[in-house]
């Protein structure tokens, strides 16, 4: 036999040995996976997430579960846990979780705190990953209150799973109504430290942020005449900055802060105008028409103008070039839809305003660019005048009667009232500076 | 008795070459036989040469089932010679389990009457079952086999499954901005009387939340399907002796 035979037969054997090799595991119960039911399209929604209160139970500990129930309750992102339905012992975890017993009350998410003297630790986690925190932070108490702390730290929640920035620590600014006055007030996103702007026992009505949140502009008939005021909403003396006979009504600033879109009847009619920010000068009229215009609103991009008109009937929207331009108009469900605001989420053309529906006043939003629409309010009263929170994400408004309301900015979840009172001119201000 | 080292060794030895004469005499004695009646390489032509074959669409491995039995009409033979069935006058015309009515045999009592609470499967039961020796599966319709998963698509249109996808969508609830990419793929051991057994995650997708949300579905499917259990049609008897698979799809059908 030469030595090729040889390789043949040693080749030949080392086939046998595998093939009795792979016999004896066909012997083995197949793990065969003939699928029979495909279930497709999961239902989407908020993401459910646990906020047990820490262990210790004090007076601060409390506050934190609180107002951290509250900001992750408002983003629009989130549903909150009924904390009754856990099943976790709070005291063995500790800062730590039990993955299984969180996942046993549906929750995704799981937020772990302690209060200590000089600081607080938080520490998320996500319950599908383990029991291994996806975010840790520690924030040092002095200087600085519970609240502002947790609102930080939710800024930082809402971040890690949207990578958008949140908006607790914001302000909103709003008409307050009383008896043959209206008053302009600001306060906490959520409805508390709620303080006067306007000092003076006149009509105040229509108050526009800045876009750093210095300034809030806003009309007060204290001189007989709407004219527009400018100043720092800790109540300040304001400055007159446009006083032109007639309207001097509907601030909306500019991305940059430098000019305001305003409407001014100077003439007789009211129309729009842009006048600068620091002198109140006229820059330029970017409408020209019989009809009433009125209510700008200055896009995020700052290329476009909205603005309410009745040049075609009722009023409907338009939105205007800011450079000026022809009008086009842009909403066209119902007879009747006024205050426009835009979404600031970059790269989308989305305004929320209100509409008339039968009887009712609604808010509901609509995509320019595709004009897809959705109704935020429905069934719940008369709700105007609606505000964008500074990431988009949700939608402040007045409810006639009731107060302040926040709904999902995609009309997904409740309303849920942050102030009670008769109110309207409802502005959101600028995220907070971390 | 004891053996000394080299004793062993000496045994130890001898043993290994009688197996390994054992495994390689029958080898190469084939092997040379087919060598001889084989051309020489060297005396071949050489040709190349393809094969060419329509292309078949690749599916998903399929699991052999029996399909049910065809019950022909008669007279639809195309056996010419072949006499038609004649018809019944008395019960003792058919068969054990079998009645004569109008004329023709008919099952003494429905199937669903037949089943025992106790042993749902005891009239499917074959006493002479043969199956074992030749390596076909040897369970019986209802009895769990937990080595496969799966049944033939041919059952999906059944309502008992499609109130079982029902009752699995209405639980399949993902967060909005948590990732969906990949199928989860989970398990369920159904007893005939439509108790959930057992469950199990069979692959995961590589997406935590939306593994989460598959386990929860199941989860609340099986103490859905505990709390009101929905009895196994006779029909789908046979098919719940294997794991029934669930996957889970986060995006809806196109």
């Amino acid at each position: 036999m030469d030595m090729h035979s040889l390789r043949s037969k040693i080749s030949q054997l080392a086939l046998c040995a595998v093939a009795f090799v792979a016999a004896s595991a066909g012997a083995q119960p197949s793990d065969n996976s003939g699928v029979i039911i495909d279930v497709n399209g999961a239902k989407r929604g908020l993401y459910p997430v646990a906020l047990p209160l820490a262990p210790e139970g004090d007076a601060v500990s409390k506050e934190v579960a609180t107002v951290e129930g509250n900001d992750l309750g408002l983003a629009g992102v989130f549903k909150v846990l009924d904390p009754t339905s856990f099943l976790a012992d709070l005291k063995t975890e500790q800062l730590g979780i039990d993955p299984q017993k969180w996942k046993d009350v549906g929750a995704f998410g799981v937020v772990k705190y302690r209060v200590t003297a000089d600081q607080i630790e938080f520490r998320l986690f996500e319950v599908a990953k383990g029991n291994t925190a996806a975010l840790t932070k520690m924030y040092k108490r002095s200087g600085t209150t519970t609240r502002q702390i947790v609102h930080r730290w939710c800024n930082e929640v809402v971040k890690y799973y949207t990578n958008e920035p949140g908006f607790f620590g914001s302000q909103i600014a709003f008409t307050a109504k009383g008896k043959g006055t209206s008053t302009i007030m600001a306060m906490d996103f959520d409805g508390a430290n709620a303080f006067t702007v306007s000092h003076n026992s006149s009509t105040n009505i229509l108050p526009a942020w800045s876009p750093n949140g210095g300034q809030i502009a806003y009309t007060s008939f204290m001189r007989n005449n709407p004219d527009l005021y400018v100043g720092p909403p800790n109540g300040s003396r304001p400055r007159k900055l446009s006083a032109q006979k007639g309207m001097n009504t509907g601030a909306s600033w500019s991305p940059d802060g430098s000019k305001l879109a305003v409407t001014l009847s100077k003439d007789g009619n009211p129309e729009i105008y842009i006048i600068n920010a620091s002198d109140g000068s006229v820059v330029r009229r970017l409408t020209n028409d019989k009809s009433i215009d009125t209510s700008p609103a200055w896009s995020p991009d700052g290329g476009t103008i909205a603005f309410v008109s009745d040049r075609n009937g009722g009023p409907q929207i338009f939105t205007v070039s800011a450079s000026g331009g022809g009008a086009k108009q842009v909403s066209f469900n119902g007879n009747y839809n006024t205050t426009p605001t835009w979404s600031p989420k970059a790269g989308k053309h989305i305004i929320a305003y209100t509409t008339r529906d039968g009887g009712n006043y609604d808010i509901v939003a609509l995509d320019i660019d595709t004009k897809a629409m959705v109704r935020v309010t429905q069934n719940e009263g008369n709700n105007e005048e609606p505000a964008f929170s500074p990431n988009g994400r949700v939608i402040a408004y007045a409810r006639q009667g009731q107060g302040i309301f926040i709904s999902n900015a995609d009309g997904s979840g409740k309303a849920q009232k942050i102030y009670s009172g008769s109110a309207t001119g409802v502005d959101w201000g600028p995220a907070p500076k971390d | 008795m004891s053996f000394k080292d080299g004793e062993m060794q000496t045994i130890s030895a001898l043993g290994a070459v009688i197996v390994s004469v054992g495994l390689f005499a029958p080898v190469l004695f084939l092997t040379e036989k087919a060598d001889a009646s084989r051309a020489k390489l060297d005396d071949m032509e050489s040709i190349e040469a393809s094969i060419a074959f329509k292309k078949v669409p690749q599916k998903q491995p399929q699991k052999k089932t029996s399909q049910p039995e065809v019950k022909k009409d008669e007279g639809v033979s195309k056996d010419e010679n072949k006499k038609p069935i004649e018809g019944c006058k008395l019960d003792a015309d058919c068969k054990t389990d079998e009645k004569c009515k109008e004329g023709h045999c008919v099952p003494k009592k429905d199937k669903v009457a037949q089943v025992d609470p106790k042993d749902p499967f005891k009239g499917i039961h074959h006493e002479d079952d043969s199956d074992n020796a030749t390596g076909k599966p040897v369970t019986e319709a209802g009895d769990f086999n937990g080595s496969e998963e799966g049944w033939a698509p041919i059952t999906k249109g059944h309502p008992f499954w499609q109130g079982f996808a029902k009752d699995i969508h209405e639980n399949f609830s993902l967060p909005e901005i948590s990732e969906a990419n990949g199928i989860p793929v989970g398990c369920f051991h159904i007893a005939p009387d439509g108790k959930i057994v057992e469950t199990k995650v069979k692959e995961k997708s590589g997406s935590p939340d939306l593994d989460q949300a598959a386990e929860h579905a199941i989860d609340a499917v099986k103490k859905l399907r505990n709390d009101n259990p929905t009895p196994v049609p006779t029909e789908l008897l046979g098919a719940i002796n294997r794991w029934i698979c669930i996957r889970f799809d986060p995006k809806s059908a196109s």
